[in-house]
Order: structure tokens, then C-alpha cells, then sequence
């Protein structure tokens, strides 16, 4: 193999790589409507807890998280570090909810600082998952 | 000293299968009809470069049955992705022309 057919194969792999690469993004709109999703329902069934309010805003977000769940099964492509990052940005949101849901009624009711504060703690673990998924594929681009 | 011609893969060398290879690499797994349409083969092609490569351990293929229909997939095995890994170096030192001059089996 000669020079030139070797800078030809590396453009070629670029090309290729860079095309699976783009369509493994789609992974950070996931994240943020995930972490919007997810940032409104905590709030509101924080600041606002009737039965009417929680059920009415779990249901939109149970719908909500089901389109999600379609959209990521229908991607032709899992970027890289998929499955620990999305496994490691659930767990951190079900563990920040968590806590957020358990203490805010048990000792903050109605208390926005607490709820706001929760809610946007509970965004971060996604948002920094389809952050890190985005930038692994551009450093192995 | 080794030209790095010696170092070049021999399964991964064919421009089909080092397309399909540096397309997978970039993910974690992607659908087989993507990995045709981005290779920009056919869908008979691309089975038997990927018979190739599963042969070699470098490739995984996954089927899935959704409703009627098989979704198959595929992604690079540990072995694969080392693989590709020491091509691509070999072609970065091919390019570069570090080692010209260093006798090597064509």
C-alpha cells in the first residue's frame, strides 16, 4: 500500500465515521426533553400536591416518557457509551427524585426553593449524559 | 523495524469491510440497513463482508423480532475495535511516510 491509498482509506473512515457519528446525536434531544419532562412533573407535583394535580401530571409525563422510549427505539444508531451513560443518567435522576419527593413532603411541602432546586438537580444527570454522548463522538471523529 | 504495511489487518484491509468497521467503531451499535446506506453497498454485500468479519471475531450481529419482522444490528467486538485501532495507526504511519526506506512484504 502507497501513501496516497493510505490518506485515501483514513478520508474514507473519517467520512464514514463522521456520518455514524451524527446520527448517534439524537441521544442529547432525548436528554434535554427528558430533563424538561422530568424538571415539570417534580415542580408540580411539588408545589402543587392535590391528587388531581399529581395524577394529572404524572399521566402527561408517563405519555410523554412513552414517545420518548419510541423515539430512542426507533434510532438507527446507539452512540457510543450508550448503555452506561444512559444506565448511569438514570440512576442519578431516580435517586435525586427520590430523595427530592421523599424529603420535600415529609419536611419541605410546598417549599419552592426545595422543589426548584430538586428539580433542576434531577436534570443535571441526563443532561450531562447527552453532553458526554455528543462529545465522545466528536473526539472520535 | 516492521514497515507498517506488516501491521495493516488483512480482514479489515478490503475498503468494503474498513468502511463497515470505521462506521461501527464510531458507535456503539447500529442498525444493518444504516451501516449499508452510510457504506453505500448492497444489502447481499454487506452480509457476506459481515460473514467476514464475524468469521474474524470482530464483528457482533443481533437480531430482534419486531412483530413480523427481524431488526438486525451490528457492533465491534473488543477484538474489532483493537483491530481496527492498529489499521488506522498503520495507515497514520503510511501516510505520514515516518518510515520509508524500511523493506517490507508487499
Amino acid at each position: 500500500m502507497h501513501r496516497d491509498e493510505a490518506l485515501d482509506a483514513l478520508e474514507r473512515a473519517d467520512t464514514v465515521g463522521a456520518r455514524a457519528h451524527g446520527r448517534g446525536r439524537w441521544y442529547m434531544l432525548f436528554a434535554v426533553l427528558f430533563a424538561a419532562t422530568t424538571f415539570a412533573l417534580t415542580v408540580t407535583i411539588g408545589l402543587f400536591p392535590s391528587t388531581v394535580t399529581i395524577f394529572t401530571a404524572t399521566s402527561v409525563c408517563l405519555v410523554v416518557l412513552a414517545c420518548l422510549v419510541t423515539f430512542a427505539l426507533r434510532q438507527p444508531v446507539q452512540p457510543r457509551g450508550y448503555g452506561w451513560l444512559h444506565g448511569a443518567a438514570m440512576l442519578g435522576w431516580g435517586t435525586v427524585y427520590g430523595v427530592t419527593l421523599f424529603a420535600g413532603y415529609a419536611f419541605f411541602p410546598e417549599d419552592p426553593v426545595w422543589w426548584v432546586s430538586g428539580a433542576a438537580l434531577g436534570a443535571v444527570p441526563p443532561l450531562v449524559a447527552g453532553w458526554l454522548a455528543v462529545r465522545e463522538s466528536r473526539n472520535t471523529a | 523495524m516492521n514497515h507498517p504495511r506488516s501491521m495493516l489487518d488483512e480482514v479489515i484491509h478490503s475498503p468494503v469491510r474498513f468502511s463497515v468497521v470505521a462506521a461501527l467503531a464510531a458507535v456503539d451499535r447500529a442498525e444493518f440497513r444504516f451501516v449499508r446506506d452510510t457504506v453505500e453497498v448492497t444489502d447481499s454485500a454487506l452480509s457476506k463482508q459481515v460473514t467476514v468479519l464475524e468469521n474474524a471475531g470482530y464483528v457482533r450481529v443481533h437480531k430482534v423480532a419486531v412483530g413480523r419482522r427481524t431488526r438486525t444490528s451490528l457492533s465491534l467486538t473488543r477484538e474489532g475495535r483493537a483491530a481496527f485501532e492498529r489499521h488506522v495507526r498503520a495507515l497514520r504511519d503510511i501516510a505520514s511516510g515516518a518510515l520509508d526506506g524500511v523493506p517490507a512484504d508487499e
